[in-house]
């Protein structure tokens, strides 16, 4: 009963939705009238309303097992906890689509509540793009993807959830990372409002830096979770794979992150103005082509969904249109929106443009090396694959120059500046850094890469700390401060600080650990001992358990090398109701670091032998504290009241 | 820094513009040109006629009863097939999970045409029991 009235719930939204198009066109094109607009208000607030009612019905009836339903006797299991059979919802194609719609009925919620007293003919044109995007989602999810489908007869018991998937971080990785795919909607209906109208400025911008800021926090967030999820579930000691999933979701991260730059610029200077709606269009354009190669099933890649041509044809449709008709837009109507404004290298919106152009050049190689075995593929009839050393080779020497950049943008003024007063400001930062390059080349060693990351971390950390000590000190002399200057400071300064304060430490995370990591693999068994440098680790023995729904041995490994000794236990679990095996890696966390084990298999079959991978990840955590802290960085700035005056 | 004349900043721009997407390009085609795996299944492998070690992946499915291990465990040994041709596999570490008889599985390594055996650095399966990689599914069709 609940999945029929979710998936008629779903039926009536998609024809408010062709209501909602014929009306709106009617708006905003022909008859614009007050009365039309705040009609328009409310069948937004009901389109909304369905979509996300229509998502709980499908949890609900997750929660209630209810076999009937082909989705969840697939993806679902009664001996599951609680917290699975919800987030089991979201681990497969169909729900996880109908989250997204949930979503879209979201951001479309908060979007019509804060947009009432805006400019009505604007947001009218506003309203009309996101619910073409809101049409385009419902319809691919009612006729290729319907997650109520029925079977007959009803089944006993479900099929159950793949192992992997049940662990708290995926329970949250897929909705933080859809919030940030979803929220690009509202910069992109927002940037075919103002092509539509022919009018950009800085109003424009200061409208649509918060939902930027909330689709970009989240999606730094969910890529996060993503990665750490798969550092310790996968059981490969890692946490960036440039698997063709993981690239599809940084496409969109660093076109945004682009977009939160030249954002500003448009903000405070009035400028950039075509190029920031480009990059919404691109940015969103780039969402559409990820759920495609995703859905589609077309690369390999660990996150493959069973694949479905129609699936694949009607997103690729739908991309077509959707980017073909925005850029054909865009080509119109370029003349009016184009400012006048000149633009000086040497500024704050100079350096921002330089920025854009390596984030955006960067983006188009990870594009290119995901999408490459497709092209080969289709010229040549070869497979082919690509993988990290094309990404490493091609994406650090892109990225570590804007990194380096980035520091000097914090402190240069906008507008103009003479390279003698920027010099005359960085002047104490230059001789600190020197001075700190020199102590660290004369005490550490290690590959080139570790120095530069360590050098531009340390770069980014000064060249902040530099910015503010210039805010709070006084004219009259250098080491004259004025603590009580720190409160005029806006607050989303100190969001910006904060967000690059995370990528140093993010960088500073990716350098140690990578660099300076420790790796051993080989047979032990039981009470046989390793030496992996410092670390003298013992399997002591092999525990079997039996749970509600695995059964698992597990080894219980002690690690002297510590302050103190301590006991770790790697496990490997066999589900049994899908009769899965699962790796669950053993992690000791040592201040910022990790020791990380690993156990094979018995191999050959009671021989008592297993491999086992011992891996000493230092400063690992700072990886993702980076990460979190730049996310945090974005919330602060979102809390500044003065911006949204 | 500051260049007095207009068309010579915007200029100066343009060029910077172009010069980081020109560099781009440049380094995307020499890595695309090095670091890119060419897959093959057993059969193909065997008409492959260049004899350098190049690195590849061999793809098909796991043979029924060819998986041995050395005596001390760390060496394993199995048979790729994609129905037609069979290709020996050592490989030397943890299996994935889901390494299994007669599921699809995806070795990466260089192959000694002269002894016949493909020396595999990884092995890869997939996280799915249901899920076959496309270019498995692709190769098995065409030997048929």
């Amino acid at each position: 009963m609940v999945a029929e009235l979710g998936f008629i719930l779903l039926i009536f939204a998609f024809v408010l939705s062709a209501i909602h198009l014929f009306f709106s066109t009617r708006v905003c094109f022909i008859n614009f009238s007050e009365d039309n607009f705040f009609i328009l208000r409310k069948i937004n607030f009901s389109i909304c309303l369905l979509l996300i009612a229509s998502f709980l019905f499908l949890i609900i009836s997750y929660v209630l097992s209810d076999f009937s339903v082909l989705n969840i006797y697939n993806n679902s299991h009664t001996n599951k906890p609680l917290l699975y059979k919800v987030s089991g919802t979201w681990g497969n194609h169909e729900g996880s689509l109908l989250m997204w719609l949930a979503f879209l009925g979201g951001y479309g919620f908060f979007l019509t509540l804060y947009t009432k007293n805006n400019n009505k003919k604007f947001t009218a044109k506003v309203f009309f793009t996101s619910n073409i995007v809101n049409i385009g989602f419902i319809g691919f999810t009612i006729f290729t993807s319907n997650p109520f489908l029925r079977i007959s007869p009803i089944p006993e018991e479900g099929k159950g959830l793949n192992p992997v998937l049940q662990d708290p971080g995926l329970a949250f990785h897929p909705p933080l990372l859809y919030l940030g795919y979803v929220g690009l909607t509202i910069p992109f209906a927002y940037s075919i409002a103002a092509l539509l109208e022919g009018k950009i400025d800085r109003k424009w911008a200061n409208e649509i830096r918060p939902w930027i800021l909330i689709s970009w926090i989240f999606l730094t967030l969910g890529i996060t979770l993503g990665s750490f999820w798969a550092y310790y579930e996968l059981g490969w000691g890692g946490w960036w794979f440039w698997d063709p999933v993981e690239n599809v979701s940084l496409l969109p991260w660093l076109l945004l992150t682009a977009l939160l730059h030249s954002n500003r610029v448009t903000e405070k200077r009035d400028n950039l103005k075509s190029w920031t709606i480009l990059l919404s269009i691109i940015a969103f354009s780039l969402t559409l082509l990820g759920t495609f190669i995703v859905r589609s099933g077309l690369l390999t890649s660990v996150h493959a969904f069973a694949s479905d041509p129609a699936r694949g044809i009607y997103i690729l449709s739908f991309l077509f249109l959707i980017t073909g008709a925005s850029l054909i837009l865009y080509v119109i109507k370029y003349d009016k929106i184009e400012s006048d404004e000149k633009l000086n290298l040497l500024s704050k919106e100079g350096g921002l443009l330089l920025n854009n152009v390596f984030l955006c050049a960067s983006t188009v190689t990870i594009l290119l090396g995901t999408l490459w075995p497709l092209f080969v593929e289709v010229i040549t009839g070869k497979d082919i694959s690509v993988g990290a050393p094309y990404f490493n080779l091609v994406f650090l020497p892109i990225i570590l120059p804007a990194i380096f950049v980035s520091g000097v943008i914090i402190n240069i003024n906008w507008k103009r500046n003479t390279v003698e007063n920027l010099l005359k400001k960085l002047n104490k930062a230059i001789i600190i850094f020197v001075f700190l390059i020199g102590v660290i080349l004369f005490l550490l060693e290690g590959p080139i890469i570790f120095f530069i990351g360590i050098i531009l971390s340390i770069w980014l950390l000064i060249s902040i700390i530099n910015d503010f000590y210039e805010k709070i000190r006084t004219k009259k002399s250098i080491s004259d401060i004025k603590l009580s200057k720190a409160f005029s400071i806006p607050i989303s300064t100190y969001g910006m600080y904060l967000a690059h304060f995370g990528l140093a430490v993010f960088i500073l995370g990716v350098a140690i650990s990578d660099s300076k990591k420790l790796y051993y693999e080989g047979v032990m068994k039981e009470k046989e001992i390793v030496k992996v440098e410092k670390f003298k680790i013992q399997l002591k023995e092999i525990i079997e358990k039996k749970e509600k729904n695995w059964i698992s041995q597990t080894g219980n490994f002690s690690v002297e090398g510590f302050k103190k000794n301590i006991s770790m236990f790697a496990e490997r679990r066999l589900y049994l109701d899908t009769g899965m095996p699962s790796t669950e890696a053993a992690i000791y966390r040592n201040f910022f670091s990790h020791l990380y084990i690993v156990m094979g298999q018995e191999q050959p079959l009671n021989s008592g032998k297993r491999i086992v991978r011992i891996y000493f990840n230092p400063f690992i955590i700072l990886i993702w504290s980076g990460a979190f802290l730049m996310a945090f960085g974005g919330l602060i700035s979102i809390c500044d009241k003065k911006r949204n005056r | 820094m500051v260049l007095k004349n207009k068309k010579l900043k915007r200029f100066s721009f343009l060029l910077a513009a172009f010069l980081s997407i020109a560099l781009a390009t440049f380094f995307v085609l020499k890595a695309l040109d090095e670091k890119i795996v060419f897959f093959y299944t057993p059969s193909k492998l065997f008409e492959k006629e260049e004899d350098k070690m190049q690195y590849i992946r061999v793809g098909g499915l796991v043979k029924e009863k060819s998986i041995n291990f050395s005596d001390d465990g760390l060496k394993v040994n199995f048979m790729i097939t994609d129905n037609k041709n069979t290709v020996n596999v050592m490989f030397e570490g943890i299996l994935p999970d889901l390494f299994r008889e007669n599921q699809g599985v995806v070795a990466e390594g260089r192959f000694n045409k002269e002894k016949k055996i493909f020396m595999a650095e990884k092995v890869l399966a997939k996280h799915d029991e249901n899920y076959m990689p496309p270019e498995i599914h692709k190769a098995l069709e065409e030997e048929k």
